[in-house]
């Protein structure tokens, strides 16, 4: 077994590094971006269909992406039952005066069921397009057969901070947000728990949106979460009290 | 366009960093010195009279205001109600008092630290050393908090004997006692974590048993071998692909130890533990056979030891059941069925064990009471559930990664 | 740091890599769409290990290029991720030597894009994973899936407009087992056909 000595000095415990080093550099790199006064373009209009770009849409545009996601759960908590958890999606997006929009997102693989509406706010543009929002997100899941009878459903806070990088051709976008988690229990139809994460995790969501050919542009991305609580495995129950790693790798086409 | 490039730059720095955590392992925390040196051990009628329920004089403390004792051979644990927190000591007496060290955990998580308990002459140690049940005993708790390693200390006064409602409750740890996610200083299906489960609150173990290349049956969880259970990241695919010379020579579990036989793990549940029953949780098909011999000759050695050990084949799939039936002479191969109640009546097994998930099943539970048969259910590790499932349920037995919680809803009504 | 415990970021630095533009100025493009068959070889080694303990490690993979900068294709191949020998030794159980492999075919989507005219690409999919071990007279067999990804950088010289030749540095990247394997190929690149 492994020990620790203890000489009543600093022992050898893990300081949560990630969260400390990310939060740091985060607060370094909104000082560089800040350190020029802000100048709002005026509005172009822009033909490229993009929906995670923080870039404003003109008034009533409208797009929509479908596409599928995968999420690598972590081993830790899902062990050998599911490596990772493929989800079918829909994202929607609806431009609003005052450079104000609207977002929804819907993905679902029946055991779980996830839906979000979002309002974002692009304030800047100058060499980079910033937009503040936030995200309400539900989701649902069930699992009923032979030795189940479990639902659960719960609701995840995320505001967040967007940046897109305009290369013309192509579009990336970064976005970090933080997340608030409550999840209800249902067992045989009768509520059991509830549970309640204040910062449940945070995550840094990168996608580029570029034609794949000719005019049809494709999404591509990964998000980051770095969560305890991760709605794709609600059925794990898990209760490791660890902020652990769930890439979600994306690929989509904006119809 | 450059400005993009470094920040783009920027970006992908903070990535580096940012991408993968594994969990960090939690090693035992020991003082420098200890204070045992000079101490020499406890008898049994000072462990026993140390089992009980106490109230902490600061309910904010991290353990909250009630702490269940109980000893298990020579190490005192304490069981909490906040934050899953646990503690594990040994002890002696030394002079007039009695000292314990030992060290606080999260069962959840990977705070952890040193602490020491002080029972002073004059709270109730002088009694105790001297055979007589004191009238006042009160522990003195300093634990070690922290990066800082600040100490803290609280004050544990005995209020009442542990319950022990309904009796004969089995407190069940899973795989042996409790998994690797939950960084346990020992592997889980280990011989080592047998001889840990008592210290984490529980009276049974729950181990997987799988068969080797050479019809070895052998304590392992998961379908393949991987680096969740084992430390050569070059041995993959299934066990069964394996020898049982292969494993033992070149195979290392996770926190230690090697892939044990069944055998071998019930020789250590026999000599080296007081645990009350074992249920073999069959992994694959076409071992019943195999592990049944086992378990025949294991239940009578531990008649012959006179040793009150209770050796349950576990029956998780309807083709475990059929090979079950088929085997003539069941008589001394007492089953648990996972099943439908049917399916218990026609393994005649001993214990029905639903999974959690199914909710109470209070009316079946009670069916099963008529019948004779006891139930168990697995594997809850959500301390809400547990006690939900302890209060409003009529089990005999829960499965737990985390016995400790279990321990403690049980001992504290 | 363990480059290991960057893996994700390596991956993901390449998945972004592949769509910065050579420059900033809209590209008109033409029509053309071209099938592209590409079959590469060279040496690969675990990134942890002595690199000695490699092996050679052939490749193909199947592009399909539109008439915009990302191209999206599949891949194949086979490498060996890691071996170790052990000669004669009395163990508790008996004397052996030992000698165990472990090897993979990787099956992966590939997305990749030429940028300041190299190629940038990264990948994700599954691999058939296996171990070979011969240890106390008995040969051991033992596959299993894994999920894998792959980033890597290219350069290409265009013989002509339908066959070129290049070089590939990537790594591929298993997951549950924990492992980087490196490789330097050189590579053959045809167009099937265009349209």
């Amino acid at each position: 077994m492994a020990e620790n000595r203890i000489d009543g000095k600093k022992g050898n415990t893990k300081v949560n590094r990630p969260f400390y080093f990310v939060y740091r550099h985060l607060l370094i790199f909104f000082f560089l971006i800040f350190s020029k006064s802000v100048v709002m373009a005026d509005e172009e209009k822009d033909s490229r269909p993009f929906i995670f770009y923080p870039k404003a849409y003109n008034n009533w545009n409208f797009e929509m992406s479908a596409g599928l996601s995968l999420t690598k759960l972590p081993m830790n908590v899902v062990e050998e039952e599911i490596n990772q958890s493929p989800m079918p999606e829909l994202h929607f997006r609806l431009g609003l005066p005052a450079k104000i929009s609207l977002t929804t997102e819907l993905k679902s693989n029946y055991l779980a069921n996830y839906g979000s509406l979002g309002v974002q706010w692009t304030f800047w543009k100058k060499f980079v397009d910033v937009a503040v929002g936030g995200k309400f997100n539900a989701w649902f899941g069930h699992l009923e057969m032979e030795s189940f009878k479990l639902k659960a459903e719960g609701m995840i806070l995320s505001p967040y901070i967007s940046l897109g990088f305009d290369f013309k051709d192509f579009l990336l976008s970064v976005q970090f947000e933080t997340q608030t988690n409550r999840m209800w229990t249902q067992i045989d139809d009768k509520d059991i728990a509830r549970t309640d994460h204040k910062l449940s995790g945070i995550a840094v969501n990168i996608n580029a949106e570029q034609p794949l050919w000719h005019n049809h542009y494709v999404v591509m991305g990964v998000k980051l979460n770095y969560a305890k609580f991760f709605y794709q495995s609600w059925m794990s129950y898990t209760t490791i009290n660890e902020y652990l790693f769930y890439p979600e790798f994306r690929f989509g086409f904006v119809l | 366009m450059i400005k993009k490039r470094i920040l783009f730059i920027y970006f992908s720095i903070i990535f580096i960093y940012s991408c993968e955590f594994d969990m960090a392992d939690v090693p035992i925390p020991v003082f420098s010195e200890s204070i045992l040196k000079n101490t020499t051990p406890i008898n049994d009628f000072i462990k026993s009279n140390m089992e009980g329920v106490y109230s902490s004089n600061d309910s904010k403390s991290e353990f909250g205001e009630s702490l269940v004792i109980k000893m298990s051979g020579q190490h005192l644990s304490i069981f909490t109600g906040k934050n899953a927190a646990y503690l594990i000591f040994q002890g002696g007496i030394y002079e007039s008092s009695l000292v314990f060290e030992g060290y606080w955990r999260f069962a959840t998580g990977s705070e952890t630290g040193p602490t020491k308990l002080v029972i002073n002459n004059n709270e109730g140690a002088g009694d105790l050393i001297n055979g007589k049940k004191p009238e006042l005993l009160k522990i003195q708790c300093y634990y070690y908090k922290g990066p800082g390693k600040i100490e803290k200390h609280i004050t544990l006064t005995y209020k009442r004997p542990l319950n022990n409602q309904p009796p004969n409750f089995k407190i069940i740890g899973h795989r042996g006692g409790g998994r690797n996610s939950d960084r346990l200083p020992v592997s889980e299906n280990s011989v080592e974590m047998i001889m840990f489960a008592e210290r984490l609150g529980a009276n049974a173990i729950e181990i997987d048993v799988k068969l080797t290349k050479d019809k070895i049956p052998v304590l392992f969880h998961d379908e393949n071998l991987s680096l969740r259970l084992i430390n050569e990241s070059y041995f993959v695919g299934s066990i069964a692909n394996y020898t049982y010379d292969q494993l033992k020579t070149f195979v290392t579990l996770k926190n230690g130890g090697k892939i044990p036989t069944l055998e071998e793990a019930l020789d250590t549940v026999l000599e080296k533990t007081n645990l009350s029953l074992v249920w073999l949780d069959i992994k694959s098909n076409g071992l019943i056979a195999d592990v049944t011999k086992v378990q025949k000759k294991y239940i009578n050695k531990a008649k012959a030891m006179k040793r009150d050990l209770e050796i349950l084949i576990g029956l998780p799939s309807e083709e475990a059941v059929i090979e079950y039936i088929s085997i003539k002479d069941k008589m001394d191969i007492p089953a648990l069925c996972e099943l439908s109640l049917d399916l218990v009546r026609q393994t005649n097994a001993f214990v029905w064990a639903p999974r959690w998930s199914l909710g109470l099943q209070s009316a079946e539970a009670n069916i099963m009471h008529s019948e004779g048969r006891r139930v168990f259910t697995w594997t809850l590790d959500d301390s809400q559930f547990i006690k939900v499932y302890l209060e409003d349920g009529n089990f005999d037995g829960i499965l737990s990664n985390y016995p400790s919680i279990v321990a403690y809803e049980y001992f504290i009504r | 740091m363990n480059i290991l415990s960057g893996k994700y970021f390596l991956f993901i630095t390449s998945l972004i890599c592949t769509l910065i533009p050579v420059s900033s100025k809209e590209i008109i493009p033409d029509s053309t769409f071209r099938l592209i068959f590409e079959l590469s070889g060279g040496y690969s080694a675990a990134l942890d290990s002595n690199y000695t303990d490699g092996g050679i490690t052939p490749c193909i993979r199947l592009m399909w290029e539109p008439n915009r900068k990302l191209n999206i294709g599949l891949e194949t191949g086979y490498l060996l991720i890691e071996k170790h020998s052990v000669d004669e030794k009395k163990y508790e159980t008996g004397k052996t030597e030992m000698e165990v492999s472990l090897r993979a075919i990787p099956l992966l989507v590939v997305f990749n894009m030429e940028i300041w005219k190299t190629d940038f690409f990264a990948a994700m999919g599954a691999s058939y994973v296996w171990t070979e071990l011969d240890a106390f007279n008995q040969k051991v067999y033992s596959p299993v899936w894994n999920y894998s990804l792959m980033f890597g950088w290219g350069y290409t010289y265009n013989l002509t407009d339908n066959f070129g030749f290049g070089i590939e540095a990537k790594s591929y990247i298993f997951t549950r087992l924990n492992k980087s394997v490196g490789s330097m190929q050189f590579k053959l690149k045809y167009c099937v056909v265009d349209w």
